[in-house]
This record gives structure tokens, C-alpha cells and sequence, in this order.
């Protein structure tokens, strides 16, 4: 009987009802669904660490590719090495690992032992990958399954590199979508608490009759923690399986992002148990939190703390400081939080002090102004979510808009050239250079040459990427660099080498920095003439002119980049390719053409960036999906006042543009407080987070059209509730139900 | 000149159970300067008619001229104005903004109805409230809250007063204070007022006395 | 376990490698069922072995194995039994003289699988090594002899001495091997029938080959000598799905005579076949008539229960034989487990050999 007297109020609001299960059920769907995706992710690269775990790449130390051969002789010397073969992803898919199962045998920890491993993409039997290496970038790597004393002679070991580097950087990758999730966590927690006390608020009447009626307090608290409880029962659950859903759908496309950047496939791992144990622990936490305005047997307003604007500036302050002394991404994180927490403990006091009207405002203005301080007052909770929210998406609309665009600037540079030949195994390059040096085939050329170098270091040695190529082409003169020595291009004629930007940060290298670098039995110590920017990507690379490459050092990889005469129309190209083929006298030809290979990059880029993306609106949806609803609760508890208008003789239409210019007011208040947050937390992103994750920083760049689609979103918003409050309006008289009426 | 001309008329309203008549040919006048009091158990029609004097509600049937506008001839914005500038409405409460101090109130009201609001806090004043009018509504009492909206009504200098139940929420002694300013300024001022009541000795202080639960 | 992954992984292998029409069940160079012999040659009476060609590998056939057993004895007197198969199973038939494919495409027409183990003191050790064909890391040429899996080998060092080498978790051999001249054809001149209507395997042995060298087992070395046999098998055939398994037996008799004698499937269905080569090295076919085995007595270890001693009688030759196995578990328990042991003989004549039986224990089921 009681808990029907106390369950009358959803009985009478079932809009309110409604509204808190969805957002109960959203919000767990969102949290769930996130931590799905980033535990899979890191179960996936665990496991990946695990099939590897203790293994070593064999390299050979003339610096040469492996072959099969190499492989061969390996085994009949009884070194248990397995091959694996990467090739480069085609259009469309994502890269393809070959692996040879029988050869696998002998390596007990490998990856034969945990599971049908050859079920499909990205592992495939190691001659399908090789049968797709045909006309695909590709590289094989032996590594070395059981512990040997001695290696043969010409062999050396070498940390996979891949793994070295990719390790941290997959952590930092799936940190900053385990931040995103707890940013949705935290926002969602504030939705939740917001839309509860403001129901608890409406019931309070009620329950002051109840316990009139002699009822005990205590009892009755412990009636609501259980409806509180139930209610998160039955949001919490199908939100859970929505979650996962979630995780599925973004599942492909981030599958594909992870194995890009990381060389980790996103294995379907089954859902763990602790999935589910987090998302109950975040949710009791959040009904806890909820609960505690019962036992405080405060107003369960959203009121302010006394201290609240001391503490507001104590977060900024410490946040801005770690920020900038940050030297670890979490650290970066913690401080970020801060200063969202001070945004947040700040915002509500700021944007009333900003509403509060001047005395001789006319009226009516003044009642608005007025009306949006209680507004702001009451609805703080949701306001700062969906504030959080908004800035969080205006800084990643701008990371990754800043990016697209340096990226794009970047491949164009990379890219500059119409064609990218690769030259045939055993095939020169001298072979073609009349046709090359032929007017009216190609305007302009340079070769490409990649293979791995050695970076002698203090403590340990470690391979990195070589590319070597004409330093005196006009095509990658034109590479804008990050920083340089004078003539950077003429230094590298000369026979100093660029880095890449990953390079220079890692080893804390700038222009005049020398080092030292091995080609097989050889080393050669250069200086650094200038760092280049190399996106998407972790592997430290060294830039360097072919004049000045070792007679002997053996690229993996060689290809021409040619730019075709001007206006030339595709029968020339054809020619070209012709000629080429007949210089070398080879039938066929590796050929990219650079929109091909643009679209690629760009699709790669595309996918990195979608689930943060996606994370990122949706969480803004969540929040403004729950300012609409608690905007409209606490709205409609205000409808009395709104209703005097009109019987204080507002026409309908000037009482609608009052109610809309309310709405609008508090909406573009929201979008006002939610800038600067995108602002601040850009920066961070871009000049802290990026960095310290990545290794690559980005231009600092703010795109105020994307504020104005945010803003005519919000106004959209404030639309909708002035139009709902149009639809709700008595067609005839005034309500006379009252809600809180002397509230201000 | 009659301030109030009610001829046959007739409202009912749709519910579950059919069609329900609130009142069926209701007719009665009100002459400029004159004070009807509205009796009747609740549910009788006091707020409908009330609500259709003012323009919030429509009757079904029957003829009404207010202030001599013949109602058939007014459209919504016709009666917004004359709600804006002519008829002040007092509820039983709420009638404050709660945003707004006591004197902010006043001012939006007369501000409203076009009046200056210069004499705000002479009104203020003249109800017992002085010193009161930075104070917000939850900052008063109730008795002070229906003298403001009192003096809300007075700064707008109206033709026409409709009161539901001014007094209903006050006590005895209050109520009586308040009831005893909204008939010295209706006479003072001369405007026409019409009040629902279920205080017998409040409708006795009016010219007319309308019962509705006698169907009349 | 391991090796059920393993045996997933090839069938994805088969299945990737565009064999999709090889039936899921098909087993490995004959130690499973059966599996069809699509584009694979097949041997047939009349086949002729000539040699040193046959000693390769035949690509044009689907499965093929070396098999080495043999009996040792320590410095000290002691018994130590000692195995080493090399196995091939074609994937996809080569015919003769057609060039091999790419190795740098890792092509996959082929899979290896090697056996060594070493029986001493009624302990067994064993191990498998696999290998995809093609690429180097298994394969077996003739000039000069030479099959290998990663570092197990069988090499010739010089004409008429060869050299054997594998090693394994806790245990490793290095041998040197005189084959002798002495080469038994089986069957009807090496076309040794396998069912009643006539399919079959080519197949010869060498049934003495001296043996000395060194066997490591847990750390300790030991100096052992003795006699090896040699089986030198092709076919393109598995056992047909109604064939149990197998049981094996190769013999030395103190009278100087040797003894090969199989049977497929059991009971009265079964079909046994022969070789008694006589002292003056006269080889004689036997056919199933001919031969009479029965088991005497059986041993339950982990996978089942195994047949371990046998009455083993051909009484054309006068033979009553009791073939029975030390005390010990000789499970080779690799991805097709199967009992492989020396055994002595007593009967009408003393002897001892080895013994073979597949299709016994739980994946016999």
C-alpha cells in the first residue's frame, strides 16, 4: 500500500518515468558499450602480446630482407623461428597477417596453442598473404618462438620493433577512449542524479504527507532506495545489452583503426564477466550518489555548495598548472579532468552572475532574465553535462578536422608526383633512367628507397625505417619542415638526414643533433638537418639522400615517384609504363597512382577517428536528450507562471517569442559556457594529450562554423521546448494545479 | 452602461462519462461600478465563468458583452488586450512572479497594462507594504503576497476585477483586511468587480450575489 | 591439445590452400582415415621400384614415409629401442618433372610431419616436428640421400654410410647407419597390396642396417649399437573408413631370418599380408591365408587399451611366434597417436623387431 501511495507519482508522470529509465538505459548502454570496445581492444593486444610473448625478431645483420630461404636455413639449424608475413591493406580491408601453422609447431607458447587462429582475417595461411604480397607493400618477419643460447653467425636479434613502439602507443590509443568513457560516465552520472532529484523534488509533498501519516522516515527512505534501485535495475540491464550491441557496431570499424595503427587485430573476444561487474559498480555508484540527498534529507536540489566557487578555481588553477607540467598521458588526463571539474563547479555560478538582470531593465526583460537565473539554478546538473559534452565535441570536431587538414597538406607533400612505380626484384633504376630523362614522358622523377637502419645508442640499438631518396628534386623539396638548419635540403645533399617527428621527440633530437647510424657491419655518424612531420603512424624514420646510402645497403622496398608532363593525357602514361616495362623487360608493373593512394590514407585516417567521433556525439545526444527532459520537467513545473502571462493579457504570439527567447537565452547560455571548454580542452588535446599519446603534435586551430551548427543545434533545442510548451498550453482557462508556486 | 451582460448562456463539458453541464441559460447584468459576488459549492462553474469572462474559456452557447464589446466580436488578441489593460484577475494564490521582487511584480503589471509604473510604491504603500518591495514572494507572508497581487491589480487601473477566491488561503483576520482593500478601492476607483467565493459574509458585500449551485 | 590446434589449423590450411573438396576427417600420410585420391597417381601391380630414384620424394603420389626403427643395446648391455619417420602428404598432386612451385610464395602442395622417439629402460620419449614442403624446411633428395625436417636429417655421408640426427624434449641421437646391400621388395615386386581388391603401396625395406652412436636421454649420454630396419613407402591410398587401424610387425629371428608382417582391420575381416625373407635372403610374399595373428594379452594405458603381446603363427614356414612388448607405455602421443615399441620374440624361434599399432585409443573411436 505504501509503495503504491509513493509509486503514485510515476502513476501521475509517466513522462518522468519514461525519462529516467531512457536515461538510465542510454547512459549504460554508452558506458557499457565503450568499455566493451576498449577491454576487447586490450584483451586483443594482450593476447597478441602473449603469442609473441618472449619472442624476438631475427634480423639479418647484413641488413638485408628475410626470405624464405633465410627461414629454411634457420629451422635445418634448429632454431625454432616461425614466419609472419604483414601484408599492407588493399581497398577496403585491413591488413592481412600470414602465418604457417606447421611451422608454428614447435613453439609452445605460440599461436597454435591458443586457438584455431586461421579462421579468417586478419590471420590467413601464410600462402594466401603470400599470394597477396604479390601486388601489395608486405614484410616478413621470423621470429625467434623458443630461447636459444647462440645465434648462427650473420643473424642477430632484435625486440620487434612493432611491438616496442606500438605497445605504448595502443595503450595511449584505447587511454584516450577509456578518458572518453569515463568523461560519458561522469556526464551521464550528472544526467542521471539531475533527472532523479528533480523527480524526488516534484514527490516531496507527497512524502511529507506520508510521513505525516505517520510513516517512518526511515522506512520510507529505504522504500525509495529500492525503487531508486529497481529503477536502475531496469534501466541498467537492457542499457547493458545495448551496450554491447554498440560495441558490435562500432566494433568493425574500430577493428580495422587498431589494426592500421597497431598491428593488433580486434579479436571477438567473449564478453567477460567484469564487463557487466563494471557497468553495476559504475551504476550502484551512480544510485549512491543519488541515494545520499535521501539520507542527508536535504532538498535534493541541485543547490551549491558553499564553497563551491573557491573550489571551482582550485581545480582550474591545479588543473591548468599539471596541465602544463604534465609529462605522462595520465597526468595529462587527471589534470584535464580538473579543469573540467572547475569548468563544471564554476559554470552555474558564472551564468548567473552573467544573467542577472540591471535593475531598470524594462519588466518583462527583467522577469526573462530572472526566470533564466532560476532556470540556470535548477537545471545546473544537466546544463554542465550537456556544457561537458558540447566541449568535449568541439574539441574533437576540431582534433580531427586540425588533422584531416595537416594530414591532407602532409600526403600532398608526401605524395607530390602523379605515379609510384615500384621497381621489379632485381630490376636498377639506372635501367630506366633514359626513359625517365625522355620530356615528353616525365616532367620531373626521384626514387624512393626504404629499408632499416640501425640507431647505435648509448644503452641499446634500435632499427628504424630509412627512407632514402633525391634530396635534389624539386617533388620533396617542397616537404614543409617542422624545424631546420639553413638550407635543410642542401645539408641532406651534403649527406645529413632528416627525422621524423616521432624520431626527434623520442630521442629528444633537434637540427645539429648527431647520430649515429648502422648499415650492417658499417656506421656512419651524421647530424640531423631538420625534423619532417610523419602522421598516423609510430615508427621513428630517417630521411636521407641515395648518393649517400652504402654501396651495399639492400632496400626492401624501391619505387620511382614521377610526375607526368603537364596536361599529358592518359595515353601517355601509358607510355610510360610501357617504356619502363620495356627498359626492364618485365610484364607487369607495381603502379599507384596518387588518388588512389590518397584514398587510402584517407580512409585509414577516417576510421582511426570515427569511434571517437561517434563516442563524442552520442554522449552529446545523451546530454542534450536529458536537458530536454529535465528542461521540460522543471519547465512544466514553472507552467503556472508562464500561464499568468496570458492571463496578464499576452497574446499568444508575443507569450510564444517570450517562451522561445527564454529557451533560446538558456540554450545559447550553455553554448557560451561550452566553447571555451572546447577551446581549452583542444588545446590540450592537440598541444599535450597528442604528444605524449602519439608522439606528433598538431597546429592549434579553432573552426568557429562548427560552433555556429552546435549553436543552431542548441536553438533547435530551445525551439522544440517553446514549441512543446505551445502544444501544452490549457486550451482553455489556466491550470490550476500548482506545483512548487512560491519557489523562486 | 452595464459593465457585465450575460444572456442564456451555456457550458458544459466533455468528460468519460458524457457530456457534464456546468450551467445551463445562465443570465444576469452587471452594471458599470457594481460588485457581483459568485457563489457555490466547488464544481459549481465559479472558475469557468470567471475563465470565460476574461476570455480564457468560451461558453457553448448564449450571448455575453463585456465592458460593451458584444464577446461574439472579440478574437484572442482583442481579449489578450483587454485582459493586458482592463480586467485584472486575482487568484486565490500564485499570482506573483517568483522571480520577481514584490515591487517587480507591480511594475511588470503595470508596465503591461501600459500604466507608468511611477506609482508603484505608493501602491505598495497604501496595502501595508512598505519596506516590503525588495522582498521576493517566498520572502512574505501570505496575506502580504494577495496585497501584492492586489496592488498589482490596482496599478493597472482596470475596468473590471475578477477575484477567485481572493482570500480563500488567508486567515480570518487577514482575510478580512485584504477583502476589506479590494471593496474600499473598487468603490474608490469605480471599476466593476466580480468575485467567487465561498465566504458568505464576503458575498454579502457585494451589490449582487449570483448563487450557481441554484442553477439560477 | 596442442595438437587438436594444430590438426584445426591444418584443416584451415587445406581449406585456405583451395583443397576445400578434401574431406574434413582426412588424416596424415595414412595414420587416419581415408580421403580420396583426386589427380593423385596411383600405385598399382606392376609397379616397379628402382633405385636410387625411390629413395626421394614422389610428388605425384599423396602420401609417403621413411620409417627407421630399431634395436639397440647400450655399452651396458641394456635394450634401447630407437624410431625416426619422416612423413609427406601431398596436398595437391605434382606430376613427375614438373618444375617445383615458388618457395617465396610459401606454397603449400605439400606437408611434412617427422617422428622420432626413444624407447629405454621402460621409459619412451617422442616428439613431431611439421613442415610445409617446397620451401626448404623439409624434403628428401636422392643424390646424395638426404631427408630432412628443420634439423632432423638423414643424410648420406659417403656412399654406403649414412647419418641420423634428431633431438627432442629431453632427448636427442646421432647415429651413423650402414644400410647394407640387402633390399627387400614387398609384395609383388614392391607393389605391396593393402585391401583384398587389389589397392595397395609400393614398399621395401631394409631390414639390417648396422647402427652405432649416441643417445642422449635426460642429460645422459649413452653409447649404443645395433640393427635398424628401414621402411621406404608410397601410396596415394589412406585406409578405407571401415578398416580399423592397423597392426605392424617387423622382425629379426635369431635363424637369421626376417619377418614383416601386417594386418588391416581385425577379426575375420581383416587383411594381413607379409614378407619372410629366409636366412639365404630369399624374400617370400605371404598372403593372408598364410598368416594367422591373434592378441594375447592386453595393456590399458591412458588412450585405451592395447593389444602388447600377440601369437603370431605362418605355418607354411614353420613359424610359431610370441611377439610381445616390454613392460612401458609406448604411446606416441603426437597429433595422430598411435603404439610404437620394440618387442622380443620367443617361440619357435627367438627374435626381436618392432611392433606398430594405429587406430587403438580414443581417437580410434
Amino acid at each position: 500500500m505504501l509503495l503504491r501511495a509513493m509509486l503514485s507519482h510515476y502513476r501521475r508522470h509517466p513522462l518522468q518515468l519514461l525519462a529516467l529509465l531512457a536515461i538510465l538505459t542510454l547512459a549504460t548502454a554508452l558506458w557499457s558499450g565503450v568499455w566493451t570496445l576498449t577491454s576487447q581492444a586490450r584483451d586483443s593486444m594482450a593476447a597478441g602480446d602473449r603469442q609473441l610473448a618472449g619472442q624476438q625478431v631475427l634480423v639479418r645483420q647484413d641488413g638485408k630482407a628475410v626470405s624464405v630461404q633465410d627461414f629454411a636455413d634457420l629451422r635445418r639449424n634448429g632454431l625454432c623461428v616461425v614466419p609472419w608475413l604483414e601484408v599492407a591493406s588493399d581497398s577496403g580491408g585491413a591488413r592481412v597477417i600470414g602465418l604457417d601453422p606447421l611451422a608454428m609447431s614447435c613453439a609452445e607458447a605460440a599461436p597454435s596453442g591458443s586457438g584455431p587462429v586461421l579462421d579468417g582475417k586478419p590471420f590467413v595461411d601464410i600462402s594466401e598473404a603470400a599470394r597477396l604480397a604479390k601486388d601489395r607493400p608486405s614484410v616478413l618477419r621470423l621470429y625467434l618462438a623458443t630461447e636459444i643460447g647462440h645465434l648462427p653467425e650473420g643473424w642477430q636479434r632484435q625486440v620487434d620493433p612493432a611491438a616496442l613502439d606500438t605497445g605504448e602507443l595502443a595503450d595511449s590509443f584505447l587511454l584516450n577512449l577509456n578518458a572518453l568513457a569515463v568523461l560519458v560516465v561522469l556526464v551521464s552520472a550528472l544526467l542521471i542524479r539531475s533527472v532523479y532529484t528533480l523527480g524526488l523534488d516534484q514527490r516531496r509533498h507527497g512524502l511529507q504527507l506520508l510521513e505525516r501519516y505517520g510513516v517512518q522516515r526511515r522506512r520510507l527512505r529505504r522504500y525509495l532506495l529500492l525503487e531508486l534501485s529497481i529503477l536502475a535495475v531496469l534501466g541498467a540491464v537492457p542499457g547493458y545489452g545495448l551496450g554491447l550491441l554498440l560495441a558490435e557496431v562500432l566494433g568493425s570499424g574500430f577493428g580495422s583503426a587498431m589494426a592500421n595503427l597497431f598491428d593488433t587485430a580486434l579479436l571477438a573476444t567473449p564478453h567477460s564477466v567484469t564487463g557487466f561487474l563494471v557497468t553495476v559498480a559504475v551504476m550502484a555508484l551512480v544510485v549512491f550518489w543519488c541515494g545520499l540527498d535521501l539520507f542527508k534529507g536535504g532538498r535534493g536540489q541541485t543547490g551549491m555548495v558553499r564553497f563551491q566557487v573557491p573550489l571551482a578555481l582550485g581545480a582550474l588553477i591545479a588543473g591548468a598548472v599539471t596541465v602544463l607540467v604534465a609529462g605522462s598521458l595520465v597526468s595529462a588526463f587527471l589534470a584535464t579532468a580538473l579543469l573540467l571539474l572547475g569548468a563544471g563547479l564554476v559554470t552555474p555560478r558564472l551564468l548567473q552572475r552573467l544573467a542577472a538582470p540591471h535593475r531598470d531593465m524594462a519588466p518583462l526583460r527583467l522577469w526573462r532574465r530572472r526566470e533564466l537565473g532560476v532556470l540556470i539554478r535548477r537545471l545546473a546538473l544537466p546544463l554542465v553535462a550537456l556544457q561537458l559534452a558540447a566541449g568535449t565535441v568541439i574539441a574533437v570536431h576540431a582534433l580531427v578536422h586540425t588533422f584531416e587538414g595537416t594530414f591532407n597538406q602532409w600526403l600532398d607533400q608526401r605524395l607530390s608526383g602523379d605515379l609510384f612505380v615500384e621497381v621489379p626484384d632485381g630490376k636498377a633504376i639506372v635501367d630506366v633512367v633514359p626513359v625517365l630523362s625522355q620530356r615528353e614522358l616525365a616532367a620531373n622523377w626521384h626514387p624512393v628507397l626504404r629499408g632499416q637502419v640501425i640507431l647505435a645508442g648509448a644503452d641499446t640499438s634500435s632499427s628504424l625505417d630509412l627512407m632514402a631518396t633525391d634530396s635534389r628534386s624539386s617533388l620533396v623539396q617542397n616537404w614543409s619542415l617542422i624545424e631546420g638548419v639553413n638550407s635543410p635540403w642542401l645539408a641532406v645533399g651534403r649527406g645529413a638526414v632528416l627525422v621524423n617527428e616521432q624520431l626527434a621527440r623520442r630521442k629528444g633530437l633537434t637540427p645539429g643533433s648527431r647520430l649515429i647510424l648502422g648499415f650492417g657491419e658499417q656506421t656512419r655518424e651524421v647530424s640531423v638537418a631538420g625534423i619532417y612531420a610523419d602522421y598516423g603512424r609510430p615508427a621513428g624514420e630517417v630521411m636521407m639522400d641515395v648518393e649517400h646510402l652504402p654501396q651495399d645497403f639492400a632496400p626492401a622496398f624501391r619505387s620511382l615517384t614521377v610526375t607526368l608532363p603537364e596536361g599529358s593525357a592518359n595515353s601517355r602514361r601509358e607510355e610510360l609504363l610501357a617504356s619502363l616495362q620495356h627498359a626492364w623487360q618485365v610484364d607487369t608493373l607495381q603502379v599507384r597512382d596518387n588518388e588512389t593512394v590518397h584514398q587510402l590514407a584517407n580512409r585509414i585516417f577516417r576510421q582511426t577517428f570515427a569511434l571517437t567521433r561517434a563516442i563524442s556525439y552520442l554522449t552529446l545526444g545523451l546530454a542534450a536528450v536529458a536537458l530536454l527532459l529535465t528542461g521540460w520537467v522543471v519547465l512544466g513545473s514553472r507552467q503556472w507562471y508562464y500561464q499568468l502571462l496570458v492571463v496578464w493579457g499576452l497574446a499568444g504570439k508575443s507569450w510564444f517569442r517570450v517562451i522561445l527567447t527564454l529557451a533560446a537565452e538558456l540554450m545559447v547560455s550553455i553554448w557560451a559556457a561550452a566553447v571555451p571548454v572546447g577551446i581549452a580542452l583542444t588545446w590540450v588535446l592537440v598541444q599535450r594529450i597528442n604528444p605524449l599519446a602519439f608522439g606528433w603534435s598538431l597546429p592549434m586551430a579553432i573552426y568557429p562554423g562548427f560552433w555556429l551548427e552546435l549553436m543552431a543545434l542548441l536553438a533547435l533545442a530551445a525551439l522544440m521546448i517553446a514549441g512543446a510548451f505551445w502544444l501544452r498550453r490549457p486550451a482553455t482557462g489556466i491550470a490550476p494545479a500548482l506545483g512548487n508556486g512560491e519557489e523562486r | 452602461m452595464k459593465a457585465i451582460e450575460v444572456t442564456d448562456l451555456h457550458k458544459s463539458y466533455r468528460t468519460a462519462a458524457g457530456r457534464v453541464p456546468v450551467f445551463e441559460g445562465l443570465t444576469f447584468t452587471v452594471e458599470q461600478g457594481g460588485s457581483l459576488a459568485l457563489t457555490g459549492p466547488s464544481g459549481s462553474g465559479k472558475s469557468t465563468l470567471l475563465n470565460i469572462l476574461c476570455g480564457l474559456d468560451s461558453a457553448d452557447a448564449g450571448q455575453l458583452a463585456l465592458l460593451g464589446e458584444p464577446a461574439g466580436l472579440l478574437g484572442p488578441d482583442d481579449w489578450a488586450d483587454l485582459r493586458r489593460s482592463r480586467i485584472g484577475v486575482v487568484f486565490q494564490d500564485s499570482n506573483l512572479m517568483p522571480a520577481l521582487t514584490l515591487e517587480e511584480n507591480v511594475r511588470l503589471r503595470a508596465d503591461l497594462a501600459g500604466q507608468s509604473f511611477g506609482p508603484v510604491r505608493d501602491w505598495l504603500e497604501r496595502l501595508g507594504l512598505q519596506g516590503l518591495g525588495q522582498r521576493y514572494p517566498d520572502q512574505v507572508s501570505g496575506g502580504q503576497r494577495q496585497r501584492a497581487a492586489l496592488a498589482m491589480v490596482f496599478a493597472m487601473a482596470p475596468d473590471l476585477i475578477l477575484a477567485d477566491e481572493p482570500t480563500g488561503s488567508l486567515d480570518r483576520h487577514t482575510a478580512s483586511a485584504v477583502a476589506d482593500e479590494l471593496f474600499r478601492w473598487q468603490r474608490h476607483s469605480g471599476c466593476t468587480l466580480v468575485l467567487a467565493t465561498h465566504d458568505l459574509s464576503l458575498a454579502a458585500c457585494c451589490d449582487q450575489h449570483l448563487d450557481l449551485a441554484s442553477g439560477a | 591439445m596442442k595438437a587438436v590446434h594444430l590438426f584445426i589449423g591444418l584443416l584451415a590450411l587445406l581449406a585456405i590452400a583451395g583443397c576445400s573438396d578434401e574431406p574434413s576427417d582426412a588424416g596424415f600420410a595414412g595414420l587416419a582415415d581415408e580421403g580420396q585420391e583426386h589427380g593423385f597417381r596411383q600405385p598399382a601391380p606392376g609397379g616397379h621400384i628402382s633405385l636410387p630414384e625411390d629413395w626421394g620424394a614422389h610428388p605425384d603420389y599423396r602420401i609417403e614415409w621413411w620409417y627407421l626403427t630399431a634395436n639397440l643395446e647400450t655399452a651396458e648391455g641394456q635394450p634401447l629401442g630407437l624410431q625416426w619417420t619422416q612423413f609427406r602428404q601431398g596436398l595437391e598432386p605434382r606430376p613427375p618433372g614438373a618444375p617445383a612451385p615458388d618457395a617465396t610464395l610459401w606454397p603449400l602442395q605439400s606437408a611434412w610431419m617427422a617422428h622420432g622417439a626413444v624407447s629405454f629402460d621402460g621409459q619412451h620419449w617422442f616428439d613431431e616436428r611439421f613442415a610445409r614442403g617446397d620451401i626448404g624446411q623439409a624434403g628428401a633428395t636422392t643424390a646424395p640421400l638426404q631427408v630432412w625436417l628443420d634439423h632432423w636429417q638423414l643424410s648420406e655421408m659417403a656412399a654406403g654410410r649414412w647419418q641420423l640426427s634428431a633431438s627432442g624434449d629431453g632427448w636427442s641421437y646421432d647415429l651413423v647407419l650402414i644400410p647394407g646391400q640387402q633390399v627387400v621388395r614387398h609384395g609383388e615386386q614392391g607393389f605391396s597390396a593393402k585391401t583384398p581388391d587389389g589397392q595397395g603401396s609400393m614398399y621395401f625395406s631394409l631390414t639390417d642396417i648396422a647402427i652405432q652412436g649416441e643417445v642422449v636421454l635426460d642429460g645422459h649420454s649413452y653409447k649404443v649399437a645395433g640393427l635398424g630396419w628401414l621402411d621406404r613407402e608410397w601410396s596415394s591410398q589412406f585406409l578405407r573408413s571401415d578398416q580399423r587401424g592397423w597392426d605392424w610387425f617387423a622382425l629379426r629371428l635369431d635363424d637369421g631370418s626376417r619377418l614383416m608382417v601386417f594386418q588391416v582391420g581385425d577379426g575375420d575381416g581383416a587383411f594381413r599380408s607379409g614378407t619372410w625373407v629366409d636366412p639365404q635372403g630369399e624374400a617370400h610374399s605371404l598372403g593372408t591365408d598364410e598368416i594367422e595373428l591373434a592378441a594375447l594379452d592386453y595393456r590399458d594405458i591412458k588412450p585405451g587399451r592395447v593389444p602388447v603381446a600377440w601369437q603370431l603363427d605362418i605355418p607354411a614356414m614353420g613359424l610359431s611366434l610370441r611377439v610381445s612388448a616390454p613392460p612401458g607405455t609406448y604411446w606416441n602421443d603426437g597429433l595422430y597417436p598411435y603404439w610404437e615399441s620394440p618387442v622380443s620374440v620367443s617361440g619357435s624361434v627367438d627374435g626381436s623387431g618392432y611392433m606398430e599399432l594405429t587406430g587403438y585409443g580414443e581417437s580410434a573411436e
